[in-house]
């Protein structure tokens, strides 16, 4: 009947758009929520069979749709471990239980254990630094470990390298007797035919060590240099020596016409061998001007705990340790699916994977078809007030508008029953 | 992004500076102006303060040596009084000598033995004078008198008793039996074997006085001198001899010796004043030369370290008003403020 | 983008506007700190992120703070050495030079001219012996004030050394924090303003000049290239001496086991007040030592006897301590100003200074009381030509009045020279300060003026923030 119809029709309208007040409703609640991507109904009409002369009316079918992959604006905040992605990409989660989720929302904080949970209590995996840099499992979640950022325990970076630069006075006296080699304490260092300098170096266990660099003009165009550890220095009488113990290394520089370093020990590596520390000499010259040394320096650092972590846009997650030095520690994964939108949405804020999302392809930030993690910043949530009012507005008048159908169905209905009386 | 090229700080700061230097010369200059040399001699001169010094020091060096030179003018002119009288004495005997010769009158005979004895006391008194404690003829040895007290009587004596020898020795009864001859002898004996450095405590070396940088004469005399010799001689043999009552030509021999003594007295003793005479004067000489160079001295001192206190007092007076102008800058800047306005 | 956006948009500029205006604030507080250089904050986009910051940067020119540097170590220096030869000017007794050895020569020499003109005088003989006594005790005190110039220098030296570790300790703390701040991307421009401030400290103790390596670190090496600091402090040694004496050698200052040099001339090239102390202690004040030693020399041999074997020995003047120095060679005999005192045998009987009979045997032959052969021959003497060491810096041959005035006038050479130049270097560092000063200062009006900009942006978008709540407003309102 086609009465009966237009009401069941009416009501099928009704809830439709109590659907959509539904989601408006969820919509404007989760305003804020970070990530929150904003869910969508849309209607599709449901058709019955009719015939010629009598109209069956269908009714509506609602089906709801989350749009994931619209990027939310970023909000930027003062928390470095707080993370957004801009552009195509799901961080890669695991929840209390172990079992591995995606979300792109990313107010992670340190907890007690050193692990990043997010507001939601999902905990962010990456891959480790450990064995070198990662490489991703594309297809799996293999690999994928929870990242620590805590601990106060010490590291200390042993010295490999270092260089010296300076000039060495061309016109400088050649010092016949009393080299720096022989360790006595008539050693003259006057600063123009004898140089030193000190470099500070790190051994394996972090203990400062320290060189001091003897550089004395044997012949035209030739130095020596000669190394000893300053902690052996004497400390009575005058100046450092004699040392305690002999020289650490000893070395014969040669200079050309143009003042440049030639070959060190009669070989064209310039590296001094100082304890397993290179020293690179290459940048010492032999020039007509007061002998000095311009810059020098050794890498390694002396144990230190780690201050705070710093986050890079592909995800590598730097310690930074309380000298200023940096050691990476994780790399966060990314994953991404064929179609986002089919995503299914689990509370909390993140989606798992379903047959009709596709396959998880893992990857990193920066890398092509995903986005990249920006430190500091929230992804808000992509619901537009303005929109959703108006969409609430819209409803209501629709499902005003139902009710009148309903009405006038049931008005005559009560026309047709009161035919009968 | 600065627009500015001032900051507040420097704008303070370089107030604070400008004034502490003008305060500091400002004193400075007050002092140029009121002693008229230099505030800090050494800081303007450098190396040439040892000149100053060394200007200084000759002045001062110059002035010491007038002052000493008053002592050497005053012991000089003493010593020529003293020099004048005993002249004078010896003229007055040989006055007397010459009025007694040829003639035997007792009276006169007696005069010139006391005109003898009063110019051997005078001649005593004369050597023995004394200025600031120096004796003036007693040469370099001059804290000791040159003639000692008992000196009249002891003249006397040796000279009686050697004449007594002598008559003892020639067989002369008295003194009237004396020959011409006898006389002559004695008295050329007497005159040969007269010692007279032993009679007197004076010093054959007479003093010397620098009286300039570059000159020192001698300022006293030494009573060891022929003329006084001959002085005390002449009059020694005159007062013993006149009233001896000798025969007229023993009397004339004695006459002779003693009147060419006299002469040589008064010669030898002008000499001496004459020669002093001539100390003195270049003594005069040295303090005008003196003098007149520490004026010059004075004048390249002033030349050297003096300041114009014209010029000083005028660029003390632009100073204070230059410091005045910059403090009311000062007090206009810091008003202009742009928290005043807004 | 949406109204939500546009109001996220709005909270960023007032968050941005608040913290420029705590950024002016802080430059006002520190309008008259010379050790705190202008902040500016400027609105970036930041690059990485895309969003709008408020980028705090600390103005600097490290070509003025070199200059700034260099000169407060010429100027410090300058003034070390400098306030050293006012002290040894004071010595002499002030703008008359009363109480120099030389006026003292010059008074003995006229005391003896005056005894000479009366040589019997007793008077003017005690006169004289005591004026010779007065040069006696003025080449005594002068000795002992030049030494305590000396262990006074030394002290000095020793306090700056220990300001200077004290400082090096403090600026390793504040390099380690530049280098922590500047890693973890946090706010340097305290620990920089910090360090800098040390670093000009420093530069007043010795001359100093800065590379900056890796990690913002900065070393610190002398002007002569000895390290002072690289990653952590090099350390300076030294050991001070409580006394001094004519003979002592002041101990080297040794910065890293090199010692450091003394700085030369009176322009001094003493970077640094060390070098100015050094140059004080170990070369200025030593040679005004051997210039009043060879004048006790030269009075010993002036006023020296014959004895009965005809041997020379000293008469007038002798020493304290009994010793015979060789006086007639010219050689610095070192400390003979301090020893050298006038004979007692000559203050107990005056007259034997006439005689030559102190020590010697008398060559007045007659005993006489008008003797002044003598003492116009040490009068004479006074002018005469004698030799002295060249060593002591003045010259081989001078008579000993001359010596004395051009040691005065050597001292006084030394000392107009360092104020002029100590007028130069103060000029200098007053206009590299003020240099650096109008280049890194804040300047108030201009901090005034951004601060009505700021003013007017805040306004701006609390307008923003109003307007967007009317339209939400009416929003909500055709909701009802």
């Amino acid at each position: 009947m086609s009465l009966f119809g237009t009401m069941k029709t009416a009501v099928s309208g009704m809830s439709a758009q109590a659907n959509r007040l539904g989601t408006v409703g969820d919509n404007i609640a989760n305003s804020s929520t970070t990530a929150y991507k904003k869910a969508t109904t849309s209607f599709s009409s449901l058709v019955l069979p009719s015939t010629a002369g009598a109209y069956n009316s269908g009714g509506v079918e609602t089906s709801t749709s989350y749009s994931v992959s619209e990027q939310g604006a970023l909000e930027y905040t003062t928390s470095k471990t707080d993370l957004a992605i801009q552009g195509n990409g799901f961080f890669v989660v695991q929840d209390t239980a172990g079992n591995t989720f995606l979300t792109r929302s990313g107010n992670f904080t340190k907890d007690e254990n050193g692990y990043l949970v997010n507001a939601s209590g999902y905990t962010l995996l990456g891959y480790s630094y450990d064995s070198g840099t990662p490489t991703t499992v594309v297809n799996s979640y293999d690999g994928l470990i929870p990242i620590n950022v805590g601990g106060n325990d010490l590291s200390a970076v042993a010295s490999t390298t270092g260089s010296l630069a300076g000039n060495l006075n061309s016109a400088a006296d050649v010092v016949t007797a009393d080299f720096p080699s022989d360790n006595t304490s008539s050693v003259d260092v006057d600063m123009d035919s004898t140089l030193k300098t000190s470099l500070t170096s790190y051994d394996s266990l972090g203990n400062p060590v320290v060189y001091d660099f003897y550089f004395t003009k044997t012949a035209a165009g030739e130095w020596d240099v000669s190394v000893y550890n300053a902690a052996d220095a004497a400390t009575s009488g005058s100046g450092s020596f004699p040392y305690a113990s002999g020289e650490v290394t000893h070395g014969t520089m040669a200079f050309d016409a143009n003042g440049k370093l030639t070959t060190l020990d009669g070989a064209a590596d310039l590296k001094l061998d100082v304890n397993g520390i290179k020293i690179d000499l290459s940048k010492m010259t032999q020039l007509s001007a007061k002998s000095n040394i311009s810059s020098g320096s050794v890498n390694g650092s002396a144990p230190s705990s780690i201050q705070s972590v710093n986050i890079t846009s592909d995800g590598t997650i730097n310690a930074v340790y309380a000298d200023g030095s940096t050691k990476p520690l994780y790399q966060i994964a990314m994953a991404t699916v064929e179609s986002p939108d089919n995503l299914e949405v689990q509370s909390g804020n993140v989606y798992s994977t379903t047959s009709d999302s596709g396959v998880v392809t893992l990857g990193f930030a920066g890398s092509s078809g995903f986005g990249k993690i920006v430190s500091g910043a929230l992804e808000t949530s992509n619901v537009d007030l303005a929109n959703e009012l108006t969409e609430m507005i819209e409803s209501q008048r629709s499902y005003s508008a139902n009710s009148k159908v309903f009405q006038t169905g049931s008005d005559l209905m009560d026309v047709l029953i009161n035919l009968v009386r | 992004m600065k627009t500015t090229s001032i900051s507040s700080l420097s704008v303070s700061q370089a107030m604070q500076l400008t004034v502490q230097s003008s305060q500091t010369e400002i004193s400075k200059l007050q002092r140029e102006s009121v002693s008229g040399t230099f505030d800090d001699v050494g800081l303007e001169l450098g190396t040439r303060t040892s000149t100053s010094l060394d200007y200084g020091r000759e002045s001062n060096r110059l002035q010491a040596i007038v002052d000493s030179n008053s002592f050497a003018d005053q012991r000089m002119q003493s010593s020529q009084l003293a020099m004048q009288q005993m002249s004078d004495s010896g003229q007055t005997l040989l006055n007397s000598l010459v009025a007694l010769s040829g003639s035997s009158d007792t009276t006169s005979l007696q005069v010139s033995a006391d005109t003898a004895t009063s110019v051997m006391e005078n001649f005593v008194s004369y050597a023995n004078v004394s200025t600031n404690g120096e004796y003036l003829f007693s040469g370099i040895n001059s804290d000791v008198a040159p003639l000692d007290d008992g000196f009249i009587d002891d003249l006397k004596n040796d000279f009686n008793t050697s004449l007594s020898n002598f008559m003892s020795s020639n067989g002369i009864a008295s003194k009237s039996d004396i020959s011409a001859t006898q006389m002559q002898t004695f008295l050329n004996d007497y005159n040969a074997s007269f010692d007279w450095s032993s009679w007197t405590n004076a010093s054959d070396n007479k003093m010397a006085s620098r009286i300039s940088t570059s000159e020192s004469v001698t300022t006293s005399s030494s009573l060891n001198g022929d003329g006084f010799r001959s002085l005390a001689l002449s009059s020694l043999i005159t007062s013993q001899l006149a009233t001896a009552g000798l025969s007229p030509d023993t009397m004339s021999v004695v006459n002779t010796q003693v009147t060419t003594l006299a002469g040589k007295a008064v010669s030898g003793i002008d000499a001496e004043r004459s020669s002093m005479g001539l100390s003195q004067e270049r003594l005069e000489k040295a303090d005008t030369a003196m003098k007149s160079q520490m004026d010059i001295i004075n004048t390249q001192l002033t030349g050297l370290v003096g300041v114009d206190t014209y010029e000083a007092s005028v660029r003390l007076n632009t100073l204070l008003t230059q410091v005045e102008t910059s403090y009311k800058i000062t007090s206009k800047i810091q008003d202009m403020s742009l928290v005043n306005y807004i | 983008m949406s109204l939500a956006s546009a109001l996220s948009t709005t909270k960023n500029t007032l968050s941005n506007s608040a913290t420029q205006t705590a950024v002016l604030s802080t430059n006002v507080q520190n309008v008259s700190n010379s050790d705190y250089n202008r902040r500016t904050a400027t609105i970036t986009t930041n690059a990485y992120s895309g969003a709008t910051t408020v980028a705090i940067d600390r103005t600097q020119d490290s070509a003025l703070l070199k200059q700034t540097l260099m000169s407060t170590s010429d100027d410090a220096g300058q003034q070390a050495l400098l306030s050293g030869l006012n002290s040894l000017f004071a010595t002499m007794g002030g703008d008359d030079y009363a109480l120099a050895p030389s006026t003292a020569l010059s008074d003995l020499r006229d005391a003896l001219q005056a005894y000479a003109a009366t040589p019997g005088d007793l008077t003017l003989a005690s006169a004289a012996v005591s004026s010779a006594t007065d040069v006696a005790t003025s080449l005594n005190t002068a000795t002992t004030q030049v030494q305590n110039l000396r262990a006074d220098a030394d002290q000095q030296i020793a306090t700056s050394v220990d300001t200077l570790n004290k400082l090096l300790s403090q600026f390793k703390d504040a390099n380690d924090a530049v280098m922590a701040a500047t890693a973890a991307g946090t706010d340097a421009n305290d620990a920089l303003d910090t360090r800098e401030s040390l670093l000009k400290q420093i530069s007043g103790i010795v001359g100093v000049s800065t590379t900056t390596s890796s990690g913002n670190s900065v070393s610190i090496y002398t002007s002569d290239g000895i390290t002072l600091f690289e990653t952590s402090p090099r350390k300076i040694s030294y050991d001070p001496l409580t006394s001094y004496s004519a003979a002592t050698v002041g101990s080297p200052v040794y910065i890293d086991g090199v010692e450091l040099s003394a700085g030369k001339n009176s322009d001094s090239t003493a970077q640094g007040s060390l070098q100015g102390l050094l140059q004080l202690r170990d070369e200025i004040y030593p040679t005004y030592q051997d210039q009043l030693d060879e004048i006790a020399r030269g009075l010993v041999s002036m006023f020296s006897e014959t004895d009965a074997s005809s041997n020379s020995v000293p008469g007038l003047f002798t020493t304290k301590d009994g010793s015979v120095p060789d006086y007639d060679t010219p050689e610095i005999v070192t400390g003979l100003a301090g020893l050298i005192q006038v004979n007692s045998a000559a203050v107990a009987d005056p007259y034997k200074l006439r005689d030559g009979s102190i020590s010697g045997q008398s060559v007045n032959d007659e005993n006489a009381s008008g003797f002044s052969t003598l003492l116009n021959d040490y009068v004479a003497s006074f002018e005469a030509a004698r030799d002295f060491d060249p060593a002591a810096k003045i010259g081989e041959s001078a008579s000993i009045l001359d010596f004395s005035t051009d040691s005065v006038g050597w001292a006084e050479e030394y000392r107009s020279g360092a104020t002029n130049a100590s007028e130069t270097t103060a000029a200098m560092l007053s206009r590299s300060t003020e240099a650096y000063s109008n280049a890194t200062g804040v300047n108030l009006d201009e901090e005034l003026i951004l601060l009505l900009d700021v003013e007017q942006s805040y306004k701006a978008a609390s307008k923003l923030l109003s307007t967007i709540d009317e339209m939400l407003g009416a929003l909500m309102e055709a909701a009802n």
